[in-house]
């Protein structure tokens, strides 16, 4: 019989890509000026994939 | 006299390099022997060769930046190498009883300051090179884990639409054969040249070479590459059962997700000159990868030790070569 997964009412895939994205983004400032693109890149791309994940979720839910 | 110390601490440089290769051969080749696509001694030498030739595409950026952009040149000495290598080691050896997935090449950022700091303060460290490092220790496995998670959403809308699992496993099989080759190119290149940043510190300590030097020396590359194939070559026979297994279950399409994901983080930051770890490069892919289907499919305890050795190694290796370089200074 297998286990059911406990049911969580926040995606936490999604909260946990946000927190990525928000240290990516603190980071900025303090990179070195030629790679400062990459923690902006970084944090728009986790963004993305945690508004992905948190549809995912939604769409599962109403289907 | 002079001259024995140098090849002595270059020869230690060369023995932290193989044990790197030796630690890390698992991360190239655990899905390979894991998923059967090799068996254990063709997968160690497949990692090895690639360790080895990863010469040959990439330059030097990495080791002038472990060289010239760490710790001031002027403070530079044999001594100074010695200890921080010393530090490194001996973190690495105490991190690995405690079971702690330590980073060796933070390890050796870690030492350099340390020592560094003990012979002349704080003003010694290179602000510049260091926060460079700081960052990525935080940006590449993160780069990873996004990476890991899109290459694999993308991969499974594609599979999805096929009708033919086992065509599909096959493929991914043999696809897994060119992932582990991109990561080993990518761990040869970012790792052998730490090494190499190290043996070329000491040549500029020594006066071997002129201090705005931007070449390493053929004889340099050849060794540091050399030695942490044999590292993969020795090492990988033994560890098998690593990152690919305990942290999440990998099949051959995600593995060959993680893999190439990682792959591309360390061939970007290598390019960049960035030294990074490539154990925490591989282990952000493989949490990346391993997120997609749930986030409870993850190793959350093992994770949880990759960001306590994020935090502890730097200072912890600085703090031992400090203590070293001071016990050093007393003795000579």
């Amino acid at each position: 019989m297998s286990r059911r997964e406990p049911r969580h009412w926040v995606d936490r895939r999604a909260v946990f890509l946000l927190c990525s994205a928000l240290v990516s983004l603190v980071l900025v400032p303090v990179a070195p000026d030629d790679l400062e693109y990459v923690g902006v890149v970084l944090a728009v791309w986790c963004t993305v994939l945690a508004i992905g994940s948190w549809l995912d979720k939604w769409s599962r839910e109403h289907s | 006299m002079s001259d024995v110390l140098l090849w002595f601490v270059i020869a230690v440089a060369l023995l932290f390099d193989f044990v790197n290769g030796f630690h890390e051969a698992a991360n190239s080749i655990a899905t390979v022997v894991a998923t059967r696509v090799l068996p254990p001694f063709a997968a160690v030498v497949w990692a090895a060769a690639f360790n080895f030739i990863a010469f040959l595409i990439f330059g030097t950026e990495v080791a002038t930046t472990i060289a010239n952009d760490i710790v001031d040149q002027d403070v530079l000495s044999i001594g100074l190498i010695f200890a921080g290598l010393v530090g490194a080691i001996v973190w690495n050896v105490v991190t690995a009883i405690l079971g702690l997935p330590s980073s060796s090449s933070h390890a050796l950022v870690g030492g350099m300051v340390g020592a560094a700091v003990a012979k002349a303060g704080f003003d010694a460290i290179v602000g510049e090179g260091l926060r460079q490092i700081g960052v990525f220790i935080v940006y590449s496995p993160l780069i990873g884990l996004v990476l890991g998670l899109t290459l694999i959403i993308i991969v499974m809308w594609i599979v999805h639409r096929r009708r033919h699992p086992h065509r599909v496993n096959r493929t991914f099989r043999v696809l897994q054969l060119f992932s582990a080759a991109a990561f080993s190119l990518g761990h040869g290149a970012n790792d052998a040249q730490k090494t190499m940043g190290i043996i070329l510190a000491l040549l500029i300590a020594e006066g071997k070479v002129s201090g705005d030097v931007s070449e390493v020396p053929l004889w340099v590359v050849l060794s540091a590459h050399t030695a942490i194939g044999l590292g993969t070559l020795f090492g990988g026979w033994r560890i098998v059962r690593t990152m690919g297994t305990r942290l999440t279950r990998l099949q051959p399409m995600s593995g060959v997700c993680a893999e190439s994901s990682a792959a591309f983080v360390l061939f970007f930051t290598s390019a960049k000159g960035i030294p990074v770890s490539t154990t925490h490069t591989i282990t952000g892919a493989v949490v990346g990868v391993g997120s997609a289907s749930r986030l409870s499919a993850v190793r959350w305890n093992i994770a949880r030790r990759v960001v306590w050795a994020w935090v502890l190694t730097i200072p912890g290796s600085a703090i031992v070569a400090g203590c070293v370089y001071w016990i050093l200074a007393v003795f000579t």
